[in-house]
C-alpha cells in the first residue's frame, strides 16, 4: 500500500480528482467553498510527494560522493496506450512482407508509464509545495470572484498536468501534458476574459507557444523516426531489452547513441535544437519570451504558480531530462548556453526601467530562466545540478515575490504601477518583510537561497570556461555577461522594492480607505516562502548529491571536468556585485531620488533608456518583421483571394459545397432515381472491371 | 450410406450445432415469447421486460460461448454457419447492442404500450438475422441472413404508425432493399454456378483452381461480375456510395431509435459479412482441426491436367468433407465435364463404402481406410468407366499418397493455392477500397449544410462505413500471404465497430431524448444547451469529437488502427483520402458543438433541460459516453480482445 | 442437346427475366408493379439457379430456389403492407408522390403528371347470389347497398 508506486499515482490523481469534483459541483454546490477540494487535494498531493521524495532518498546509498554510482529510478507501467506494430514485425510470417515493409518503420508503442527518480521527485515536491501555498493564498486573493470555482478547477487541472509532465516516461505523453499545462496557462491568463488585455494576452501566449510547441512536436517526431521509440526507458521482455529507450540503460552505459543506427550527431543536434525551440516557447527564452510579461494579466497567484515557479520551468526540466541527448549532440548545449545567457542579460536590462511591479518580476523570471539554461548549456553534471538547484530555489523566492506583489496589488485595489504607490512598509509589514527576503534571495545576497544557486550556476560556467579549449573563450564571455545580468538583477530588484515599500507613503485612490495588510490565508504562504527564500540554500550540497543519483545524469561523459568545489572567487564577485547593485538602487531611490529623474532625463536622450523602457522593442520588432510581413502577405493573398474568389483560402469549405452542389441534387427523394443510381453505379463498376 | 445413417448423422449434427446456437435460440425464444405473451397474457406483462430479459439471456449465452468455443472454429448446421471467435465477438457485440437498445427504447418510449411487442419482435428478428450474417458460411445463408436482417428493418423504419413521413421512409427502404437484394441474388447465382459451390470456404479453393489453370479465363469475368453484384447487396446494407441513397431519407424519416439501430447493428453485421465473403473468395482455408485429426486429403489428378484440389476431411468435431474439385470450362476440348462434387456430409461415425448415384460419372466411392471417421468422395471424369473394384483400389492408392504427402505438403498446396488467389484479393481490395474512398468522401462532403441532425448523422454514418471499409480493404491483400497481418487489420475493424457502437448509438440516444423534450431534430434547436443541460452538452460534444477521431477519445484509437492497417498494406492513396476526410469531417461535427455551446437560442425557442445526474436517461447517456473516454485511454484490452476474435479467421 | 447448351439456354432465359425485371423496376412508377418487377428479377435468378443445379448435378440450386421463394414472399408481403399503408394516406400508388425526404432546397422532381382521375361514379361488382337468397335484414341493406 505504501509503496513508492502508490504515491506516484496519487500525486497526479488527487489534483485531477479535485479538478473533476470542482468542475462538477463547483457552480451549484460548492460555490464559495470551491477551494476546498483543490486545497485539500493539492496539499495531500504535496504530502505524497514529500513521502515519495523521502523514499527515493532512502534508496540512494549515501556514499558522500556527488553523483554516486547508484542509480535510483522507479517505473510504474500503468498501461499501454497505443501499440500499433509496424508491418515489419509480421515479417516472420512470410517472406513477402519483409520486402514490402519499409526499413525505417518502427512499432508505434506508447506506454503510459510513470517514473520517479531524484530529478522528478524534486520537481514533484517543488510543484506541489508551491501549488499548495498558492492555492491557500488564492482563497484570500480570489475571494468574491464570480469565477471562483472555475479558478480552482483550472489550478487543480494545472497541478495534475504539471505533475504528470514531470512524471511521465515518454515523449508523446510529455508532449500531451506539455500542451495541457499550456492550455491551463492559457485559460488562467485569460481568466478574466471580459477584460480585453487579458484575452489578448492569453491569445499571445497561445500563439507564441504554438511556435515553440511546433518545434517540440517536430523534435518528438524526429526522435521517433530516428530512435524508433518515444519511451525514456528500455522496453524489456523477460529481462531482455527489446527496444532501448531514449534514456535507457543502454544509452547510459554507452554514453551516446551509437546503438541507434540512424542517430548521427547531426540528427541528434537537430532533435535537441527542435526540443529546445519548445523549451524556449514554454520557458520564455529569447526570441519567444514576449508572451510571459503579458501573461501577467492573469490573476497574481497564477503568475506566481504557473508563470514563475512551475510551468515556465518545464522547459528547463525537459532540457535537464534530455541531458543525454544534448550531451551526445555536442553542438546543441552551446546554443542553449548562448540563448540562456543572452536572455538573462536582455531581460535583466529590460527589467531595469519597467514600472509595473509584476512585469518587473516577469522579466526577472525570464532572466533567471536564462541563468538556468546557461547552466544546463555547460553540459556538465555540475551545470545540470546547478541549473536544477537554481530552478528549485527560484521557485520559492520568485513565488514569494509574486505573492508579495499580489498582496500589494490586493491592498492597492488592483494598481500595480510602482510609481503610484510607495512607503508601504508600515502599512503592510508582513508583505514588506517577506518581499525583502525574496528580493535579497533574488539579488543573490549571502546567505540567501539565490546566492547559493546563482553561485553554483556561475561556478559551473566558470568550470566550463576552464574546460574544453575549443569553447573556453565562448564560456568566458558568457561568464562575464552573466555577471552583468546578475548586476542588473540586484539593481532592478531593489529598485522595485524601494519604490514600493520606502519613500513617502503614497496610496492610489483605487485602494480607497481599506488599504491594509492582507488576510492570513495570504500572509502565511508568504511567510513560509520567505523562510524558504532565506533557508533553501542550505539544501545545496544535499541537493546536488541527491540529484546526481538520477540515472540520466549519471553518464560518464557528464562527469567530464572535476567539480572544483566552492569557488571563492565566484562567491566574492557575486557578493560584490549584489552589494553594488543594491547600493546603486539604494542610492538612487532612497538617498537622492532626484538623481533618478536627472539620470533618466539625461539617459532619455540617450537611446539606452528608451531601449530598456521599450523592452528592447521586441514587440515592435516582431510586428515589423513578422506580423507586418505576414499582414502584407495576407493582403497579397487577400487580393489573390479576391481574384480567385474563395479559391485558395476557403478551399476547405468550398470543396464540400461544390461537391455537395454536384451531389445533392442526386438526393432528390425519388426512389426511381435511387434505383437508377444503384444500377448505374453497378454499371460503372462493371465498366471498371472490364477495362 | 443409407438413408437412416444419413438421418442419424443429420440429427447428430443438428444437436451439436444447436449447442453452439444458444444466443440465437435465446433471441428466437424471446420473439416467440413476446408474441405469445401478448396473445395469452395481454398487457399485464410488459413486452419491454420480456425483450430485456431475452436479450440479457442471449448476451449471457454469447459471453458464455466465448469461453466455451474459443480455440476452435466450428461449422454448424451442415456447414451453413461457422462459429468461431469472430462470430462470437460480433454476436456479443450485437446482443450487447440489443440490451442497450431495449433499455434505450424503454426510456425513450418509442414503442408505446400497444406497439412494444411488435417493435421488439421486429428488432430482435432483425438482430437474429444480423447474428446469422456474421456467422454466414454459405451463400444461401448470406442471402437468407441478409433478408432476415433487412425485412424487419423495413417495417421498423415505418414503425411510427401515425406519421406518413415514416411510412414513406419505410417504403423507400423496402423498394430499394428489394432491388438490391435481387441484384445480389443474381450475383450469388453467378458465383454459385461458375464455382460450382455455395459453401464459402470452398469457393476460394475452387477459384484458386480456376486461377491456377488459366489466370485469364473468361470465367473469371463472370465471377468478377458476380462479385460486383454481391457487393451491391453488401454496399446497400453498408450504405456505401452509390448505394447509399436510401440512408439519409430513411434516417430522417424513421425514429432516431431506428436510426441508431440501422446505423450501428446493421452496419456492423454487414461489415462482418463483407469480411466473411472477402475471405471466402480470397482465401483457401486449411482447417486447423484438419491437421490434428487423422484425416486424409486426396490429391487428385484428372485428365492429365495437373491440379491440386484441396480435400479436407475435418476432424472429430466437424465431420464434413469437401472435395472442391476444379471446375472445367464446359467447352473444353473433350466436351467432358469434370464434375464438381461437393458433399456437405454429416457425421460419419462408421466408415462405410458409399455409393452415390451420380448421374454423370457413375459411381463414386469413398473408401474407409481405418475404420475411423472418414469418408472420401472422389470425383471422376465421365469417361473413366472403371469398375467399382478398380475405383476402390484407385481411391485407396490416392489416399495412401495423400498420407505420404503429409501435412507440410498440404500446407504447401494451400500456400500455392493462396498465392494463385493474389489477383482475386487485389481485385476485392481495390473494389472495396474504391467504394470506401468515395463513400467516405461523399458522406463527409454531403454532411455539410445539413440542418437536420438525423440527416447529418446519416451522412456521418455513411462516412464511417467508408472508414470501416478502409480496414477491410487494408486487410484483404494480406489474407493468405500473412495471416497475422490480416488478422491484425481485421481486428482494427473489430475495434472500430465496437467503438462505433458507443459513439453513434449514444449520439442517436441523445437525439431521441432531446426530441422527446423539444419535439425538434433540427441542429438549431440545440442552441444554448450548454446552459440548460451542461452535462448532456459535454457528453454530446465528447461523442462528436470522438466521431471526428480526436485524441484521446476512442474514435481516435479506432481510426489510428484502421489507418495504420492501410499504411501497413501500402494503400497510401486510401490513407491520404482517409486523413483528408477526417479533416473535412471536423467542420460539420464542430458545427453541432458550436450550436450547443456558443449559439444563443432564439426568442421563445424551447431549450431542452436534461440533467445528466438526476434520472435514468441521464445516467444512461453518461454511462454510454464513459466508454468513449475510457476506451480512448485504455484501448489495449479491447484490441487484445479483437485480436483474439480474429485469431481464428484465417486458420 | 448436350448439357452445356441446355445450360446456356436456361441461363439466357434467366438473364432475360432478370433484365426485364430490372428494367421494369427502374421504369415503372406504380409501386405494386415495381414489386412485381422485383419478383420477376428473382424468378430470373431462380431459373439460373435451377439450371446451374442441374448442370452441377447437385441440389444446391433447388434449395436456393425454395428459400428464395419463401424470402421473396415475405418481402412482398411486407412491401404490400407498406404500400397499403401509404396508399391509405395518399390514395396514390405512384412512387413519385413520395419524395418528401430529400435534400433541403432541392426542387421537387416533377415528371409527367398522372392523367387526372376520371370522374365516373364508382361501380362495384355485385356478387351473384347463389342458391336460395337469404332473408335480408332491412337495416343492413340500408347501409350496405352491395356485396
Amino acid at each position: 500500500m505504501f509503496e513508492l508506486t502508490t504515491w506516484m499515482v496519487l500525486i497526479p490523481a488527487l489534483p485531477l480528482a479535485a479538478a473533476l469534483l470542482t468542475a462538477a459541483l463547483g457552480p451549484r454546490l460548492l460555490k464559495n467553498k470551491s477551494h476546498l477540494p483543490a486545497v485539500l487535494c493539492i496539499a495531500a498531493s504535496f504530502v505524497c510527494a514529500s513521502i515519495l521524495l523521502w523514499q527515493v532518498y532512502q534508496q540512494t546509498d549515501d556514499d558522500g560522493v556527488p553523483g554516486g554510482s547508484s542509480r535510483v529510478e522507479k517505473r510504474l507501467d500503468l498501461w499501454t496506450w497505443a501499440a500499433v506494430p509496424a508491418a515489419m514485425t509480421h515479417s516472420g510470417d512470410s517472406a513477402t512482407d519483409a520486402t514490402t515493409a519499409e526499413d525505417s518503420s518502427f512499432d508505434f508503442v506508447i506506454d503510459v508509464t510513470l517514473r520517479t527518480d531524484p530529478l522528478s521527485a524534486i520537481m514533484l515536491v517543488m510543484v506541489t509545495f508551491v501549488a499548495t501555498l498558492v492555492a491557500v493564498y488564492s482563497i484570500g486573493y480570489m475571494n468574491d470572484d464570480p469565477g471562483y470555482w472555475r479558478f480552482f478547477t483550472y489550478v487543480s487541472l494545472f497541478v495534475f498536468s504539471m505533475t504528470m509532465l514531470v512524471s511521465v516516461s515518454n515523449f508523446a505523453l510529455l508532449y500531451v501534458f506539455w500542451e495541457a499545462v499550456g492550455v491551463c496557462s492559457y485559460l488562467l491568463i485569460g481568466f478574466w476574459y471580459q477584460k480585453p488585455e487579458a484575452s489578448a494576452a492569453g491569445m499571445k501566449a497561445f500563439l507564441v507557444n504554438r511556435v515553440g510547441d511546433f518545434g517540440f512536436a517536430l523534435g518528438v517526431f524526429l526522435i521517433w523516426t530516428t530512435l524508433g521509440t518515444l519511451n525514456f526507458h528500455d522496453t524489456e521482455v523477460d529481462g531482455v531489452i527489446t527496444q532501448p529507450g531514449v534514456f535507457g540503460q543502454q544509452v547510459l552505459s554507452d554514453g551516446d547513441y551509437s546503438s541507434f543506427p540512424l542517430a548521427t550527431a547531426g540528427v541528434l543536434t537537430a532533435i535537441c535544437l527542435l526540443l529546445f525551440v519548445g523549451a524556449c516557447g514554454k520557458s520564455a527564452q529569447w526570441p519567444l519570451h514576449v508572451w510571459l510579461p503579458d501573461a501577467m494579466e492573469g490573476p497574481t497567484p497564477v503568475s506566481a504558480l504557473i508563470h514563475a515557479a512551475t510551468m515556465v520551468t518545464a522547459g528547463v526540466y525537459m532540457v535537464a531530462r534530455c541531458t543525454p541527448l544534448f550531451v551526445a549532440s555536442g553542438a546543441a548545449p552551446i546554443v542553449v548556453a548562448c540563448i540562456g545567457c543572452l536572455t538573462a542579460i536582455m531581460a535583466g536590462f529590460i527589467a531595469i526601467t519597467q514600472t509595473d511591479l509584476k512585469r518587473i518580476l516577469a522579466y526577472s523570471t525570464v532572466s533567471q530562466l536564462g541563468f538556468m539554461f546557461l547552466a544546463l548549456g555547460t553540459a556538465s553534471l555540475a551545470g545540470v545540478v546547478a541549473g536544477m538547484f537554481h530552478l528549485f530555489t527560484h521557485a520559492f523566492f520568485k513565488a514569494c515575490l509574486f505573492l508579495g506583489a499580489g498582496s500589494v496589488m490586493h491592498a492597492m485595489g488592483g494598481v500595480i504601477d510602482i510609481r503610484r504607490f510607495g512607503g508601504l512598509r508600515k502599512l503592510m509589514p508582513v508583505t514588506h518583510a517577506t518581499f525583502l527576503l525574496g528580493c535579497l534571495a533574488l539579488a543573490g545576497v549571502i546567505p540567501f537561497a539565490g546566492f547559493w544557486s546563482k553561485d553554483a550556476v556561475l561556478a559551473a560556467v566558470h568550470d566550463a570556461a576552464h574546460g574544453d579549449p575549443s569553447t573556453n573563450a565562448l564560456f568566458t564571455t558568457l561568464y562575464w555577461l552573466a555577471w552583468a545580468a546578475a548586476l542588473c538583477t540586484a539593481f532592478y530588484t531593489f529598485r522595485a522594492f524601494f519604490q514600493t515599500f520606502y519613500g513617502e507613503e503614497e496610496i492610489p485612490e483605487e485602494a480607497g480607505h481599506h488599504a491594509h495588510e492582507s488576510p492570513s490565508t495570504m500572509t502565511i504562504p508568504l511567510m513560509l516562502l520567505g523562510f524558504l527564500a532565506l533557508a533553501a540554500g542550505a539544501l545545496g550540497p544535499w541537493f546536488s548529491n541527491f540529484l546526481a543519483h538520477t540515472p540520466s545524469l549519471s553518464m560518464e561523459r557528464l562527469r567530464g571536468a572535476e567539480h572544483a568545489g566552492f569557488h571563492w572567487d565566484v562567491a566574492i564577485i557575486g557578493t560584490v556585485i549584489s552589494v553594488v547593485g543594491i547600493g546603486a538602487a539604494a542610492f538612487m531611490y532612497l538617498r537622492s531620488p532626484g538623481t533618478v529623474s536627472a539620470l533618466t532625463d539625461t539617459m532619455k536622450a540617450a537611446w539606452l533608456y528608451q531601449l530598456s523602457y521599450g523592452k528592447l522593442f521586441f514587440d515592435q520588432l516582431y510586428s515589423v518583421f513578422i506580423i507586418w510581413p505576414l499582414k502584407i502577405l495576407a493582403h497579397i493573398f487577400y487580393v489573390l483571394d479576391m481574384l480567385l474568389i474563395d479559391g485558395l483560402v476557403n478551399l476547405c469549405g468550398w470543396l464540400p459545397r461544390v461537391f455537395g452542389a454536384v451531389l445533392r441534387p442526386m438526393q432528390i427523394g425519388l426512389v426511381q432515381f435511387y434505383a437508377l443510381a444503384m444500377v448505374l453505379g453497378l454499371l460503372v463498376l462493371i465498366g471498371i472491371l472490364l477495362r | 450410406m443409407g438413408f437412416h445413417e444419413q438421418i442419424d448423422a443429420l440429427i447428430d449434427d443438428t444437436q451439436r450445432s444447436l449447442a453452439l446456437f444458444g444466443p440465437e435460440l435465446a433471441l428466437c425464444g424471446t420473439i416467440i415469447l413476446l408474441l405469445l405473451c401478448r396473445l395469452v397474457i395481454g398487457d399485464r406483462l410488459s413486452s419491454t421486460l420480456v425483450a430485456f430479459a431475452g436479450t440479457v439471456v442471449g448476451l449471457v449465452a454469447a459471453l458464455f460461448s466465448w469461453s466455451q468455443v474459443a480455440g476452435t472454429s466450428q461449422e454448424a448446421f451442415t456447414g451453413m454457419l461457422v462459429i468461431d471467435s469472430f462470430t462470437i465477438y460480433f454476436r456479443i457485440f450485437l446482443l450487447a447492442f440489443a440490451v442497450l437498445f431495449v433499455v434505450f427504447t424503454w426510456r425513450s418510449g418509442i414503442p408505446d404500450r400497444e406497439d412494444a411487442a411488435d417493435f421488439y419482435t421486429l428488432a430482435l428478428g432483425s438482430l437474429l438475422g444480423m447474428c446469422l450474417m456474421v456467422a454466414a458460411n454459405h451463400l444461401l445463408m448470406v442471402f437468407m441472413a441478409f433478408e432476415m436482417a433487412s425485412v424487419p428493418s423495413y417495417v421498423l423504419a415505418g414503425i411510427l404508425k401515425g406519421r406518413r413521413k415514416s411510412s414513406e421512409a419505410a417504403l423507400k427502404f423496402a423498394v430499394y432493399g428489394a432491388g438490391a437484394a435481387g441484384i445480389m441474388l443474381y450475383g450469388i447465382s453467378l458465383i454459385a454456378g461458375v464455382t460450382g459451390t455455395v459453401h464459402l470456404p470452398s469457393i476460394g479453393a475452387s477459384l484458386a483452381n480456376t486461377m491456377a489453370a488459366d489466370p485469364s479465363s473468361s470465367v473469371l469475368w463472370v465471377l468478377g461480375l458476380g462479385g460486383l453484384m454481391v457487393m451491391v447487396g453488401l454496399a446497400f446494407k453498408l450504405s456505401a456510395v452509390p448505394f447509399h441513397f436510401w440512408a439519409p431519407d430513411v434516417f430522417e424519416g424513421a425514429a432516431a431509435e431506428v436510426g441508431g439501430f440501422l446505423s450501428v447493428a446493421s452496419k456492423a453485421a454487414a461489415i462482418a459479412l463483407l469480411v466473411r465473403v472477402a475471405i471466402g473468395f480470397g482465401f483457401v482455408q486449411e482447417a486447423s482441426a484438419w491437421v490434428d485429426a487423422e484425416d486424409q486429403s486426396v490429391v487428385q489428378t484428372t485428365n492429365g491436367v495437373d491440379q491440386t484440389s484441396i480435400a479436407s476431411a475435418s476432424g472429430e468435431t466437424t465431420s464434413q468433407i469437401f472435395i472442391a474439385a476444379r471446375i472445367q470450362d464446359g467447352n473444353s476440348a473433350s466436351g467432358q465435364n469434370s464434375q464438381d462434387v461437393q458433399t456437405t456430409g454429416a457425421d460419419h461415425q462408421q466408415g462405410t463404402d458409399q455409393q452415390d448415384t451420380d448421374q454423370q460419372s457413375g459411381d463414386q466411392q469413398g473408401t474407409d481406410q481405418q475404420g475411423a471417421d472418414q469418408q472420401t468422395e472422389l470425383t471422376q471424369p465421365d469417361e473413366s468407366q472403371l469398375s467399382p473394384e478398380q475405383q476402390a483400389a484407385e481411391a485407396e492408392r490416392l489416399a495412401e499418397e495423400a498420407r505420404a504427402l503429409g501435412i507440410a505438403q498440404r500446407r504447401e498446396a494451400q500456400e500455392v493455392a493462396n498465392e494463385s488467389l493474389g489477383p482475386v484479393r487485389t481485385y476485392i481490395s481495390y473494389l472495396v477500397g474504391f467504394l470506401a474512398a468515395i463513400t467516405c468522401t461523399f458522406g463527409n462532403m454531403a454532411a455539410y449544410g445539413q440542418s437536420n441532425i438525423k440527416r447529418l448523422l446519416a451522412y456521418s454514418t455513411i462516412a464511417h462505413a467508408g472508414y470501416m471499409m478502409f480496414a477491410v480493404a487494408g486487410a484483404i491483400p494480406s489474407i493468405g500471404t500473412s495471416t497475422t497481418l490480416a488478422q491484425d487489420h481485421i481486428s482494427a475493424l473489430a475495434v472500430y465497430v465496437a467503438v462505433y457502437l458507443f459513439m453513434n448509438f449514444t449520439a442517436f440516444a441523445i437525439i431521441a431524448f432531446l426530441r422527446n423534450q423539444t419535439g425538434s431534430e433540427e441542429i438549431s434547436s440545440y442552441a444554448g444547451l450548454i446552459r440548460t443541460s451542461p452535462g448532456l452538452a459535454v457528453c454530446f460534444s465528447l461523442l462528436l469529437m470522438s466521431l471526428i477521431g480526436l485524441p484521446p477519445l476512442a474514435g481516435f484509437a479506432a481510426k489510428l488502427l484502421v489507418f495504420s492497417a492501410l499504411a501497413d498494406s501500402g494503400l497510401w492513396v486510401l490513407l491520404i483520402v482517409g486523413a483528408l476526410n477526417t479533416v473535412i469531417s471536423l467542420f460539420y461535427y464542430l458545427r453541432v458543438i458550436k450550436a450547443m455551446c456558443l449559439d444563443v437560442p432564439e426568442e421563445g425557442q424551447q431549450v431542452a433541460v436534461f440533467p445528466i445526474w438526476k434520472n435514468i436517461d441521464g445516467w444512461f447517456i453518461f454511462l454510454l459516453t464513459l466508454p468513449v473516454v475510457v476506451l480512448g485511454l485504455f484501448w489495449g484490452p479491447l484490441r487484445e480482445w479483437a485480436l483474439a476474435a480474429c485469431s481464428q479467421l484465417l486458420s | 442437346m448436350n448439357e452445356v447448351s441446355l445450360l446456356h439456354g436456361f441461363l439466357t432465359i434467366g438473364a432475360l427475366l432478370f433484365g426485364i425485371g430490372l428494367i421494369g423496376f427502374l421504369s415503372r412508377r406504380n409501386m405494386i408493379v415495381m414489386f412485381l418487377a422485383v419478383e420477376m428479377m428473382i424468378q430470373g435468378v431462380s431459373v439460373s439457379f435451377v439450371a446451374w443445379g442441374r448442370y452441377h448435378n447437385n441440389w444446391d440450386g433447388q434449395v436456393m430456389v425454395i428459400v428464395m421463394l419463401a424470402v421473396a414472399a415475405c418481402e412482398a408481403a411486407i412491401a404490400m403492407a407498406l404500400i397499403l399503408m401509404v396508399f391509405e394516406r395518399s390514395g396514390k400508388l405512384d412512387i413519385a408522390v413520395h419524395q418528401r425526404y430529400r435534400e433541403d432546397n432541392q426542387p421537387e422532381y416533377v415528371d409527367r403528371d398522372l392523367p387526372p382521375p376520371e370522374d365516373k361514379a364508382q361501380v362495384w361488382p355485385n356478387l351473384t347470389p347463389a342458391g336460395v337468397e337469404p332473408e335480408h335484414d332491412p337495416e343492413e341493406t340500408a347501409y350496405r347497398s352491395h356485396v
